[in-house]
């Protein structure tokens, strides 16, 4: 597994540990209310489960598990991995801090375009791998 | 693919299932009882579906399983099966009775033990996964 799988994924975990706590935190508030603030958690719930869980770990396995270019960069361009990478938890920092900690900052709405940004760069390095070499293989295997 | 796996995709299909027909009859339901069901369709699909898949996927397809400790690696996954699962039910049978005038105390204990069951189960799944990723040298 390539290391920027590992920290995505990783990241992933956390942002899910975050996810489980606020959720569990809400639900046991709704059971019994506890302090009527804590509904504030709500949108750091929603939004850590899209960007942080599903996004993250879907697209750190996708560039782990797609087929590999059968030449040059295995992966595509590592560097570009590593930037759609580091801006997609730095666009999840700043939605957190934008929802939660300085609300109507314009925190939330530049984290969205970062974790959007993020998205097409691992969209365009994934959609050259969802390809299958059967073809190919057995092109070469017609032709030995 | 692990019997466990499997269990969790098809408990998730079930979630799935359960959570589209909800959706589709929520605005009826609502007019009926004047229970508001969102909660419940929306964690259906997004903690019984889409979160035990890739629970259980990953289980299945995550590098680092050691023959030594498929024993205990089960067990784990089991726990985290049934700690989700019954977390869930129970969450999904007594979360809409929150919505009355009085709501009785078990129903309130019922609540919490579910909220405390999914988390003990994604924490057990996460103690078991995070060191299962490492690169490949490191693995022995």
């Amino acid at each position: 597994m390539p290391r920027l799988s590992i920290w995505m994924i990783r990241s992933s975990f956390v942002c899910l540990s975050v996810v489980v706590l606020s959720g569990g935190l809400l639900l046991v508030n709704k059971a019994s209310v506890l302090h009527a603030a804590i509904w504030a958690f709500l949108p750091l719930h929603y939004e850590l489960a899209i960007w942080g869980w599903f996004v993250q770990f879907i697209l750190g396995t996708a560039y782990w598990i797609f087929p590999r270019h059968l030449t040059g960069s295995p992966r595509g361009s590592e560097a570009a991995a590593w930037t759609a990478g580091a801006l997609l938890n730095i666009g999840l920092l700043l939605i957190i801090m934008g929802n939660f900690i300085i609300p109507e900052s314009g925190f939330s709405v530049s984290g969205r375009t970062l974790a959007i940004l993020s998205t097409l760069i691992f969209i365009r390095l994934l959609a050259g791998r969802a390809v299958s070499y059967r073809n190919s293989h057995s092109h070469d295997m017609g032709e030995a | 693919m692990p019997k466990v796996t499997r269990w969790m995709i098809k408990a998730g299909l079930v979630y799935l299932a359960a959570g589209v027909i909800l959706a589709g009859m929520h605005d009826i339901l609502a007019g009926l009882t004047g229970v508001s069901l969102l909660a419940v369709y929306w964690h259906m699909i997004v903690m019984g579906w889409v979160t035990q898949v890739i629970i259980g996927v990953s289980i299945w397809m995550f590098p680092g399983r050691r023959r030594g400790r498929k024993r205990e690696e089960s067990l784990l996954h089991w726990m985290v099966f049934a700690l989700l699962n019954t977390g869930l039910v129970v969450r999904f049978g007594l979360e809409p009775m929150l919505s009355g005038t009085e709501t009785g105390m078990w129903i309130q204990a019922g609540v919490i033990m579910s909220a405390l069951f999914q988390a003990g189960a994604v924490f057990v799944y996460l103690a078991e996964m995070w060191p299962r990723l490492q690169p490949k040298k490191r693995r022995g």
